[in-house]
């Protein structure tokens, strides 16, 4: 019994020098900027001051190429960030929800559904599920491959998590590629269930909103190649069941106005510049008329905002013309072949 | 439900071992069995069936081969003299009829599930060259995981019972435990029931020392497979999957790499098998002993899935060397040809047939036969040449005795299996004979293909520890025990670092696409 209890104490023992070994590993290799935290520009909200985002819209890439905050900003003051990257999962989300709550107090989350039915390769719900959060937990893991970014030159060097981004999360894609898939809503009376882990982290986002205070509301963005009516079923069920407001911008009661022969970069999966424009102009309309949300333009402390505003209209500007003469000769060569 | 996952290594492992340390001593073969027929089902499902039905098979002609065993010591003390040999000759034949026909059932299901399909194929192309032949196709079936290492392992269990060598079990779980046991039906190694089920039908209590050591010998595999096999597939697979994109260096590194993944990997999986059993306090049959320190093909090989060549040497080369028609064919050398030939030509042929089942084994196709063929002509040539080569040079077993030798031999063998390892990766033959021209054409390119210069440095790091660790075992260290009595902080050291750097260096996440585990595919 002696040697039992020694022996656990052992192990004990053991096992906690182990987890603050790999704590500690975890933390050095974390990236040394924000802009390097996740895909796309996802990690620019830490650069964020703290409390100056009203709304937060989170999801896969959908999201980030496909949400443009700093429009609202433009055009109404309202304050927004997309923490969106490839392949994030509901539990990434709920996660980095959990981290971005410790520094900002969003009225309104809007979440993405792609990422409800969304799953990499052959991958099995649970394999994915552990996956993504060992991910979360255990940093080494996430971040384990930037060793290969280690220098002589930045081996000690502190981390500088200031990086500010002046599109908010939001990526342009200026190529078009167009879907010529026709209807994709049509109804086969099926109604595609949740997975259900997917489902618990769900639930746990939800109750995570009220335990701040954020309104969450449910949005699909427009994607041709892997929305249909069935996945848009499972989530209004599940919208109805927890009192939550969902839009789904693939309907034809809701649709932006995409045009799916030039919004799209890539045949329906993602939005360019214009198919975004349009969905952040239908998205704004709605927060606005149905949220209090502050017009921050000129207020103190939201000077940052106003300088960001600035660069992204001449970005966007610039971004938009290159769009569109991509999508009048995707019109021309679609008009040439028919 | 990869060995090398998280599900396998923190849920199932963790949860079967607590289920077997807290079990009362009688329950735990029964934990062992759940625990088994859980991680086969996980990853089968339905296709459970073979292995019940193997099991069954061999439990039965097991159980009918012990009854004819007690039969002829109850019954044959009390005959008269003059019956007693014929009694005795009537049972033998009655076990030989059993035991054949458990082994033809086993084989049955073996080539009707993996080599039918090929066969088939085979007769096809065949056919399709005489006119007016029907022309027809044999659908591939889904072959369950294991099954080329749980029915050669339920052969061996009859004929054991059959030779005598081990005692028939009574209970058909007996047998499906031993054929199910997780850490030997994905990979092997090819247990013998007479050696492991002591262990897995009475285990030893938990035992501290069990544990560690155990979870240090995972925690080395894992390195294997994850640090160096899985990072080495992303070259392997680029050079071999778009051979004709390479050529010269940039093709022999791809298959220097192989090599080492293959290795790596196969030596790593081995290691956490032997690790997960040994946390139960069972101990499988070793499958590697430092192949890469062999000064000979035939040395490889004993040294390299050492129990697939035994397997193979007891109860396939054994049996057909002593067996009437090679008997018949010995003498017929004897009287056409030379005594010589008549205790080599039988021996030369059970070999190759050997080898090419060695080949085949591996997969139902050409590129397999090849692989095993040319281990058997190295071997056949290697026999052929040596008295011409004393002949010439007349100091050469002196010579032999000398480290320079022995390391050239070394060196001789590391190319040969090189080449062997060509064969058995090469997409298809004909890829293989492009594949080793290409060898001779200079390559102008970056040999950073999918990997950059870290990665190479992590491989060939990686490889340096390898091998320092099979130097040490091959100098007959014992490292596990060596290093468990060395001061805690040393030990703790090393523990740290070695799972530090699996999870800072291992080939996973995004950026890489590691591979399954390519024995399992078998």
């Amino acid at each position: 019994m002696k040697s039992c209890i020694k022996h656990i104490l052992h192990v004990t023992a053991f096992l906690l020098v182990l987890a603050m070994a790999v704590f500690l590993a975890g933390h050095y290799l974390m990236p040394h900027s924000n802009r390097y935290l996740s895909g796309y520009t996802a990690g620019g909200i830490l650069g964020e001051d703290f409390d100056t985002i009203d709304v937060l819209v989170m999801g896969d890439s959908n999201a980030a190429q496909g949400i443009s905050p700093m429009q609202w900003y433009c055009d109404s003051g309202v304050t927004g960030y997309t923490y969106a990257s490839g392949w994030l999962s509901v539990y990434n989300i709920y996660y980095r929800l959990r981290s971005i709550y410790e520094e900002q107090s969003p009225k309104v989350v809007v979440l993405c559904t792609d990422v409800v039915y969304s799953r990499m390769g052959d991958e099995t719900e649970l394999q994915a599920a552990i996956g993504d959060i060992t991910d979360e937990l255990i940093p080494l893991v996430r971040f384990h491959d930037n060793w290969k970014d280690l220098t002589w030159d930045n081996l000690l060097e502190e981390h500088d998590y200031s990086w500010r981004d002046t599109n908010k999360g939001f990526t342009p894609i200026t190529t078009v590629g167009a879907s010529m898939r026709g209807d994709y809503m049509y109804d086969d009376g099926s109604r595609e269930p949740i997975p259900l882990l997917v489902r618990l982290y769900l639930d746990r986002i939800v109750k995570l909103c009220r335990d701040h205070d954020s309104e969450l509301l449910l949005i699909t963005v427009p994607a041709s190649s892997s929305w249909n009516l069935a996945r848009h079923n499972g989530i209004q069920s599940f919208a109805d069941e927890n009192g939550l407001t969902y839009l789904d911008y693939n309907m034809a009661d809701t649709d932006p106005g995409i045009n799916w022969k030039t919004d799209t970069p890539d045949g329906g999966s993602h939005l360019n510049v214009l198919g975004a424009q349009k969905l952040t102009a239908a998205l704004g309309t709605y927060l606005t008329g149905h949220y209090a949300l502050e017009d921050h333009r000129g207020q103190s402390g939201f000077e940052s905002w106003d300088q960001d505003a600035a660069a992204y209209t001449q970005s966007m500007t610039d971004a938009l013309a290159q769009n569109q003469q991509a999508a009048d000769y995707q019109l021309s060569v679609l008009e040439q072949t028919a | 439900m990869s060995y090398n996952s998280f599900i396998y290594l923190f849920g199932f492992l963790v949860v079967a071992w607590l289920l077997w340390a807290f079990a009362p001593q009688k329950w735990r073969p029964g934990v062992l069995l759940g625990a088994s027929l859980v991680f086969y089902f996980a990853s089968t499902k339905r296709y459970i069936v073979y292995i019940l039905l193997a099991a069954a098979i061999a439990w039965g002609v097991g159980l009918l081969l012990g009854r004819l065993d007690a039969l002829q010591a109850d019954t044959r003390p009390a005959l008269p003299a003059d019956r007693r040999k014929p009694f005795k000759k009537e049972v033998g034949a009655l076990k030989k009829m059993a035991v054949t026909g458990g082994v033809a059932a086993m084989a049955g299901i073996l080539l009707f599930v993996k080599y039918l399909p090929f066969g088939a194929r085979v007769l096809s192309q065949l056919m399709e060259s005489l006119p007016g032949s029907p022309v027809f196709t044999v659908p591939t079936l889904v072959q369950p995981m294991g099954l080329s290492f749980f029915t050669l392992m339920a052969i061996s269990y009859m004929v054991d019972v059959y030779r005598g060598s081990c005692k028939a079990a009574e209970r058909y779980w007996q047998v499906l435990l031993f054929l199910s046991f997780w850490p030997h039906v994905v990979e092997g190694p090819f247990d013998r029931y007479g050696s492991l089920s002591p262990a897995l039908l009475d285990p030893p209590p938990p035992s501290y020392r069990n544990l560690t050591f155990g979870i240090q010998r995972i925690v080395w595999g894992l390195f294997k497979k994850m640090v160096i096999a899985d990072r080495a597939n992303m070259y392997v697979k680029a050079t071999f999957d778009d051979w004709t994109q390479y050529s010269g260096a940039a093709t022999a590194l791809g298959v220097l790499l192989y090599t080492l993944q293959l290795y790596a990997e196969f030596s790593g999986c081995m290691d956490i098998v032997c690790g997960s059993a040994e946390l139960f306090g069972v101990h499988p049959a070793e499958n590697f002993r430092q192949p890469f320190f062999s000064a000979s093909v035939g040395e490889f090989w004993r040294r390299w899935h050492i129990t697939l060549g035994a397997w193979l040497r007891e109860y396939v080369f054994q049996p057909l060397i002593l067996s009437k028609p090679m008997q018949k064919f010995a003498r017929l050398c004897r009287d056409k040809v030379s005594p010589a030939a008549a205790r080599q030509w039988p021996v030369w042929t059970g070999l190759g047939i050997t080898w090419a089942l060695i080949g085949l084994w591996h997969g139902a196709g050409w590129l397999y036969l090849l692989y095993g063929l040319y281990y058997f002509a190295l071997q056949w040539l290697g026999e052929l040449a040596e008295p011409a080569l004393l002949r010439v040079l007349p100091r050469l077993p002196v010579w032999r005795k000398a480290r320079p030798y022995r390391l050239w031999q070394v060196l001789r063998t590391f190319v040969l299996v090189n080449f062997g390892m060509l064969l058995f990766r090469a997409n298809g033959v004909w890829a293989a004979v492009d594949m080793l021209r290409s060898l001779t054409v200079p390559y102008t390119g970056s040999l950073l293909i999918k990997l950059d210069a870290r990665d190479m440095a992590v491989l060939a790091v990686g490889a340096a520890i390898l091998f320092a660790v099979d130097w040490l075992h091959h100098r007959g260290h014992q490292l596990r025990a060596e290093l468990a009595v060395r001061p805690l902080v040393l030990r703790w050291t090393v523990y740290i670092a070695a799972v530090l750097a699996i999870m800072i260096f291992g080939a996973y996440g995004d950026n890489y696409d590691p591979a399954a585990f390519i024995y399992a595919q078998f």
